[in-house]
This record gives structure tokens, sequence and C-alpha cells, in this order.
């Protein structure tokens, strides 16, 4: 989905302890995200989140210098947004992205395009999956997918749907998606699982989306 | 250079004007018109520009060698005439003090540079969240059904990383 395949908020089921703290890392809480650019490309060149073909082509995209198709192009071809995570400790957790792009799904072949956000990709390196130990809203990869989340439903386009691709055999990854509500949708051509999250949501009687002061 | 676009003809426009003022020492007023349709036009190609860039990369079009020597030339071109106006523009500013739209053609100026200097072509997202894609009526009718019964709603307040 969004990118890709990808996902990867979580890892693969069993690969990681999910109660304990992995002794290489500082667990300590993620800091406000910077944007990414050019310049840091070269402190994502080790960036790791997972030998399975959906996880490489996540870190395959972040990694890719100009005019391979990757975070830089995107950035630079369609405004994609793109951030890095950090922990105060400056660990390089992973990072988030956000898209734009277009349906035509009311009337299909003869509608508007209709724009929609999406997360081209989000991806949590190794040593951080499943931390810290604790609630799952406490996690990295939670605390990153909310405030991307976040960012779509107060950015200024106001777009309905946000959206995103997984691939199939990404298990882990759309019931990652499925807390926050995304709706499994359908396969796209290339065979990856489409997610839905509606933001004209509701949360009961809170406004919603929240006010921007 | 092409002329066949529409930017192309007020580009030749833009230019043979300076031509013109130039060859009888261009009065200021008519400059400050100059720098006007100068970013003006500028805008116009930038917009071309971004456009391309979209449609390619979320696979709407395919990349053409063709266009992308088109827009690229667009640039250079722009940036020749007002290379030309740029050296002008110093004169006045030196004669008269600051002048308006001196600012707005500068940043024209500078983005016109940086972008045929970092030039890569467009290519087509490796994300393919990023590609627009047109859904089949069965597809369309799943995703009514689904915004129409809250299946995929937020139902929580997101918060942001501060």
């Amino acid at each position: 989905m969004s990118s890709p395949t990808v996902p990867q908020g979580e890892p693969n089921a069993g690969t990681i302890p999910t109660t304990e703290k992995r002794s290489e890392i500082s667990c300590t809480p993620l800091v406000p995200p910077v944007s990414f650019s050019e310049n840091l490309l070269s402190e994502v060149a080790n960036f790791d989140c997972g030998a399975e073909s959906y996880e490489t082509e996540v870190a395959d995209w972040i990694r890719a210098p100009r005019g391979k198709g990757g975070a830089l192009d995107d950035m630079a071809n369609n405004k994609t947004q793109v951030w890095l995570y950090r922990t105060a400790a400056n660990e390089l957790v992973g990072y988030g992205s956000l898209g734009q792009t277009a349906w035509r799904w009311d009337n299909p072949k003869k509608g508007p395009w209709v724009p929609i956000y999406v997360i081209p990709f989000l991806g949590v390196q190794t040593p951080f999956k499943k931390q810290p130990p604790g609630p799952k809203d406490q996690r990295y990869s939670h605390r990153i997918l909310d405030d991307l989340i976040y960012k779509a439903v107060t950015h200024s386009n106001k777009h309905r749907l946000l959206g995103l691709c997984v691939h199939p055999e990404n298990e882990s990854a759309i019931a990652f998606y499925k807390r926050f509500n995304f709706a499994e949708y359908t396969l796209n051509k290339q065979g990856y699982l489409r997610m839905v999250l509606d933001l004209h949501g509701s949360t009961g009687s809170a406004p919603f989306p929240p006010q921007t002061s | 250079m092409t002329t066949r676009s529409p930017i192309g003809r007020q580009l030749q426009a833009y230019e043979e004007g300076w031509k013109a003022h130039h060859d009888e020492a261009m009065r200021f007023w008519d400059f400050q018109e100059q720098l006007t349709i100068g970013i003006a036009i500028f805008n116009a190609i930038a917009n071309r520009n971004g456009s391309w860039r979209e449609r390619v990369s979320q696979g709407l079009d395919s990349f053409s060698e063709e266009e992308n020597s088109e827009v690229i030339c667009l640039f250079k071109w722009w940036f020749k005439v007002a290379d030309r106006n740029l050296s002008q523009l110093e004169v006045y500013e030196e004669q008269f003090g600051p002048i308006d739209l001196s600012v707005g053609f500068r940043e024209c100026y500078d983005s016109a540079e940086k972008t045929i200097a970092d030039w890569v072509p467009p290519v087509l997202s490796k994300a393919q969240a990023l590609h627009a894609d047109e859904l089949t009526q069965e597809e369309a009718e799943r995703l009514h059904h689904i915004l129409e019964n809250g299946e995929g709603r937020l139902r929580h307040q997101p918060k942001p990383i501060q």
C-alpha cells in the first residue's frame, strides 16, 4: 500500500520477543520527526527492516538515490512528505511518509479523479519492532502510524480517504493496520492488498477531525 | 527550442520583447512589465513541469524522452532570457533603488537555475500506493459500501509526536 508492500510496522510473528526490552536499544521515547532530504541519504544507507521481499522494498525505497523511483523521487515528483523518526537517544527507529494520489471510483472510467491521501511506506528497523515493551499503543510502530494519521487529518487538503497497499502475505502488517480500523479493500493489479481509512470518522461527541489552531 | 506549445509561443514573445526594448534602451516602466511577464511565464513552466512529473510518477503518463527534453528546454530558454533581464535589473536598481517584483523575479531565477542544475527526469514511483487507480465498477461499489457502513472509519483521535 501505500506502499506497496509494506508495512512494516510490525515484524513477523515470533521473530522478536514481545514483552522484553531489547538490550541494544535505549527504548527512550520518540522525538518529533525530521523531514527527510537528500543530505540525509547516508543516514539511511543501512536501513533494515527485515529480509522478506515486502520488507526489503521498504528499505530500498528510502535508500534509493534520485532516478530510481524511491522516496527522494516521490518527494520531488509528487510532493510526497517523508519523515525520519528517532528516539531521544538519537537512534533511527524508522520512517513514515504521506503522499497523495487519485482514484477514479465514482462512475469509474468516466467520473472525476478523486484525490486521496496515501502512506507510500512506513518502515521500522528490525531492532525497534514490537518495542518498547508495554502497551501496544506505546510501541514505536504505533506511535509513527498515529503521527502519520494525525498529519493526514490535519492536512489542508482535507481528503476523505487514507489508503495504503500491503503485501497479502504480510499478515502482521495487515493486522497492525486493522487495529487502526483500516478496512481491507481489494487487491490492486499487482496483487497488493489495498486498505483504506475513512478520515471523516467520528469519535462520538468529540469534534473530529481536530480543530487546527 | 520548440515554439509549438502555448508556453513556447509566450517565451518567444518574451524574448523578442526583451530584444526590442534592449535595442531602444528599454524604458524603466516597460522593464517592470517585462519582469511581470517573466514571472508569469516561469510559473506556467513550473506548473507544467509539476503536473507532468506527478502524472509520470503516478503512472498516468509514460515517461517520454521527447517531453523530458521539451520541459527542460523551456526552463533553459526562460533562464537565458531572464539572465539578460537580471543584468538590466541590477543596472536599474543602481539607478533607482529597490524595484517592485525584483524579489519575486530573483526567486524565479534561482529556482530555474536550481531546477536545471538538479534536473532528474521523472520516474514511475516504486510505491504502488502512489499510483493512480481506475477502479472497476465492483471496486467502486465496495468502496461506497465501506464508506457508508463505517467499516473503515477512523474512531480515535490520532496523536502527533511532539
